[in-house]
């Protein structure tokens, strides 16, 4: 990518603004998933304010519409665009079939963000039978975005959403489904934001030789609809 | 999530530092973006970021309170990375 700066430049109170003044990402396509609420909307927005095709994934598509209407106006008044596509990461049909309409459309990406994710979710599973947040926070982006890894152009990038949860848990690929362990809400998110990063790792050993790179990354502490799961 | 915070306080407190503070959306999102567009690819490869750069690994035997800064090894690990992405194959039916 082009657009360099010193990375000591920015720190825990900088902004999306901060970090894109002067930035012009006109031409640049870009995959977030989850934009219906919290960070995954604004990253939507600030980036298509400085001129990408932002096309966000979201569960409901009726709320995520409603939640991007500032995505929007700033995408049309900087010369950029934002659309939405639908996708289920608990459902891996659902996930299979997303894959499968962007590469039908066959746009390459240059970036994408697997920004999507839940929180400390109450015992549960996937419609694949997978633990909740290992099977939507992990499994639901390891098969998206493996499936749709040939539009990452050269040079592009994975972003995958992790957390200093990470801390909490190391995977555990002998019981991922905590069938044999009892079940704790910050050790199953723990687990899945392992995996985000872990996924990370492999993915950029995989296909740096042709320059698309991976990364992890936490977002901090915020207040945001991923946290409704947790006793106030 | 409140306890969370005193409990954090508290810790952050006895280190003689001043209150968590929550980030704003803006300053949530802003190291998704450093990552995406403007980070050097070579600095962010197969890294962990945070605070808008790369995250130092914390060893397995340091304590870390939920607010300092840090990567835990065994989520950096290339050989956990590479079991982590055949038992996600496995699972899912699929080969990548």
């Amino acid at each position: 990518m082009t657009n360099i700066r010193e990375a000591t430049s920015f720190g825990a109170t900088s902004t999306t603004d901060d970090v894109l003044s002067g930035v012009n990402l006109k031409g640049k396509r870009i995959l977030v998933t989850g934009v219906s609420a919290g960070i995954g909307v604004e990253t939507a927005r600030s980036l298509a304010a400085h001129g990408a095709q932002v096309i966000g994934t979201a569960r409901d598509l009726t709320k995520a519409k409603a939640a991007t209407g500032q995505v929007r106006k700033d995408a049309a008044a900087n010369g950029g665009s934002f659309e939405l596509v639908e996708l289920d990461l608990a459902k891996l049909k659902s996930v299979r079939a997303c894959a499968d309409g962007l590469l039908a459309k066959g746009e390459a990406f240059d970036v994408v963000i697997a920004n999507a994710g839940v929180m400390a979710t109450p015992f549960g599973h996937t419609a694949d039978g997978f633990e909740t947040q290992f099977g939507t926070n992990h499994l639901g982006h390891f098969v998206l975005v493996n499936r749709i890894a040939s539009l990452i152009r050269d040079g592009g990038r994975l972003v995958n959403l992790s957390s200093a949860g990470h801390r909490y848990a190391n995977v555990d690929l002998n019981d991922p489904n905590f069938e044999h362990t009892p079940y704790e809400p910050f050790v199953a998110y723990g687990r899945s934001k392992t995996a985000n990063i872990l996924f990370a790792v492999e993915f950029d050993k995989r296909y740096r030789d042709r320059g698309v790179r991976a990364a992890a990354v936490h977002p901090g502490g915020i207040k945001t609809e991923l946290g409704r799961y947790v006793e106030p | 999530m409140e306890k969370v915070v005193n409990e954090i306080n508290q810790q952050l407190a006895a280190q003689g530092k001043g209150p968590f503070q929550w980030k704003s959306i803006p300053q949530g999102a802003a190291t998704s973006v450093w990552a995406a567009v403007l980070a050097p690819a070579d600095e962010i490869g197969a890294r962990y970021c945070e605070n808008c750069h790369v995250g130092k690994a914390v060893p397995d035997d340091t304590s870390i309170t939920a607010v300092s800064e840090g990567v835990r090894g065994y989520a950096l690990d290339a050989k956990n990375a590479e079991a982590l992405w055949k038992k996600s194959e496995e699972l899912v039916g699929e080969s990548f």
